[in-house]
């Protein structure tokens, strides 16, 4: 498998695709009338870059805040502070109407992402009738052809999705994403919802498709196994920061931060005779609302130092990416 | 997923021909075999067909009094078929009011569930989708709404307005508009939640298209459902305002003024009010069944 970088060589490397910026999100809970509540951190001082037609893959556990991180990018959650830029333009400046046209979300479950009461000839089409683009028949056949390209038989347009397998629901979720040609896919979890067999015939679909329409792509998963095949680029979360980010290959290859590495020797393999892979992650992940001192990542990890209780780590960056663990001080170069 | 050798596109194309039925042909198959449904409503039909075309089927002008001809027994009493229900005290054709009154009755039922659909079902889903204050705003409403005595306010509002179709149609729409509110609200609470919302809101869908085209063709069956059976009720109630003297004014051909206006004659004349009592009995059943019925045939997939 090839696993050098995969992104072509484009003219337009100046101004990155999305920029993001020391972006957080809070959100207070239990908040009433009596108490404040708490507050928790669900996305924390996060930069990310992403290149124009790059595959940047967000790996991380549940809670990690991949979803808010997601949620913000489409401008469907304000954040509490940083910047989100898109095409080098401050997301809270793109009109509602004008993101839609850079951004698109491709949802995990096939089965909440169409509204069961229409058919996939008007889901597909409601991007168009939003921005009021074409005529009737323009759009139907802009729906099929649509359909075509994501590998959907045309005859399906007058189904309802209950009629429709589970891999044909995410062609027809991909479909309706790419109506108004965005520049921009937000893939959360794309594949998880699917049988290993579909996963596959979904990700070579995304793949050819990147190509066609000359996408980038954010690809959120906790699966290590699909960024390796898809990802130029991969940024593992922990607790609403990313603690590092590379080339998928070196993440995959020389993973530097300790949660990185446990990611990756958590991946199941099909051999029943390694068994269940041996994770020294102790106990579970820490309450969000009590995060611990110093480095989040400290009660579980294995090679945590005095310090990691006391003080939260710097960000290093370097030739590599970026990492956020004491083991890797500013300056030292590994 | 490492195998890049599958191929993207073929599976999707090639699989056979659709085997589930949609949801519009399973609901269709399941009313099919629906005897209460069918039974309600081919009543209900029939009895709007009635009232469509009162002005053909009716034998004689319901307002047309003729007082040498008071008080006619109906045909299985006299065997004669000038009036086949008889007459009233006013000598007025039986049939033909009969006839007449299921337009005040369906009018009324049919007009006030339209009203608090559109208000009930507007107000429920705002509030479950938007959540929050509105939220709170909304079950603010609505328990106020259910606090209030509805049948007293319909009466005192009658006697100041006054009676007349317009009128009760507007007030018993806007006391029965929160069983509505109630179900939409609690449905549009459980799928403000889905993706496909979040999908139009990603899509630059305005909120108004999110409400009308996504989230109300998952209410339409709930809606559908409670309007059949608050229909029966307002018939219901418009008969008791009507036998009061509080609704439908005189000489309209109300039913339940037909048997307020045959009290005088109850224990020599019963006719006259077991026909009237008869026709109201037998279209509420029918509403009610028919109701009963589409909630049977569209639960199972209105909860997907």
């Amino acid at each position: 498998m090839n696993m050098q970088p995969k992104t072509q060589q484009s003219p337009a490397t100046q101004t990155p695709a999305v920029e993001i910026a020391n972006l957080s999100r809070s959100f207070q809970v239990g908040a009433s009338l009596m108490s404040k509540g708490k507050t928790l951190r669900a996305v924390e001082d996060v930069n990310l870059s992403v290149k124009r037609g790059e595959v940047l893959g967000i790996v991380g556990e549940s809670g990690s805040g991949k979803t808010t991180l997601s949620r913000m990018m489409l401008g469907l959650m304000k954040p509490s502070g940083g910047s989100i830029r898109i095409d080098g333009q401050n997301i809270t400046t793109i009109g509602r109407s004008e993101l839609s046209r850079k951004v698109q979300p491709v949802f995990q479950d096939p089965y909440s992402s169409l509204n069961p009461r229409k058919t996939i000839g008007q889901i597909i089409s409601l991007p168009l009738e939003t921005h009021g683009s074409g005529s009737r028949e323009e759009r139907t056949k802009a729906v099929e052809e649509m359909m075509l390209q994501v590998g959907l038989a045309p005859r399906l347009i007058h189904s309802y999705p209950s009629q429709l397998s589970g891999g044909q629901r995410q062609r027809v979720a991909i479909a309706r994403a790419l109506m108004i040609r965005p520049e921009i896919l937000i893939c959360d979890e794309p594949t998880s919802a699917l049988d290993v067999s579909v996963q596959a015939q979904i990700l070579n679909l995304l793949k050819d498709l990147r190509e066609k329409f000359n996408l980038t792509y954010i690809f959120i998963t906790h699966d290590l196994g699909i960024l390796e095949f898809i990802a130029d680029r991969v940024a593992v979360m922990y607790m609403g920061r990313v603690v590092e980010s590379a080339t998928a290959w070196n993440v995959m290859n020389a993973p530097r931060h300790p949660y990185a590495e446990a990611l990756l020797g958590s991946v199941l393999t099909p051999d029943p005779k390694l068994g269940l892979p041996d994770l020294h992650l102790g106990r579970g992940f820490p309450d969000p609302l009590n995060p611990p001192t110093g480095c989040s990542f400290h009660p579980r990890c294995p090679k945590a130092m005095p310090q990691c209780s006391a003080n939260a780590p710097r960000t290093t960056r370097d030739e590599h990416g970026l990492v956020e663990c004491h083991l890797y001080p500013e300056g030292a170069s590994k | 997923m490492t195998d890049a050798t599958v191929k993207a596109v073929p599976e999707a194309l090639a699989d056979g021909e659709i085997v589930a039925p949609s949801p519009r042909e399973e609901m269709r198959r399941r009313a099919k075999s629906h005897i209460g449904l069918i039974f309600g409503g081919s009543i209900v039909t029939l009895v709007t067909l009635i009232a469509i075309f009162a002005p053909i089927l009716a034998p004689y002008d319901p307002y047309d009094q003729d007082l040498t001809r008071r008080l006619i027994d109906p045909v299985w009493k006299t065997g004669n078929w000038a009036n086949i229900l008889g007459t009233d005290a006013l000598g007025r054709d039986y049939l033909s009011r009969l006839i007449y009154g299921a337009r005040i009755s369906l009018m009324v039922g049919f007009g006030a569930a339209a009203i608090a659909g559109t208000v009930g079902s507007l107000i429920g889903i705002i509030g479950g989708y938007f959540g929050g204050r509105v939220d709170s705003v909304v079950v603010y409403l609505i328990n106020v709404k259910l606090a209030l005595p509805g049948l007293l306010i319909a009466l005192s509002l009658v006697s100041i307005v006054g009676g007349s179709v317009g009128a009760l149609v507007l007030i018993l729409g806007f006391l029965t508009w929160d069983r509505y509110a109630v179900v939409t609200r609690s449905v549009a609470q459980q799928l403000r939640g889905n993706d496909f919302i979040t999908a139009a809101r990603a899509v630059g869908a305005s909120q108004t298209r999110i409400i009308l085209g996504e989230l109300l063709p998952n209410v339409m069956n709930q809606i559908i459902v409670i309007a059949s059976l608050e229909i029966a009720i307002v018939i219901l109630i418009e008969a008791a305002l009507s036998f009061l003297g509080l609704g439908v004014k005189p000489p309209e051909p109300s039913w339940g003024l037909m048997i307020a206006e045959a009290r005088n004659f109850m224990f020599f004349k019963p006719h006259l009010i077991a026909i009237p009592g008869f026709a109201i009995f037998l279209l509420v059943i029918a509403i009610n069944m028919a109701g009963d019925g589409l909630r049977d045939v569209t639960a199972p997939e209105g909860r997907n």
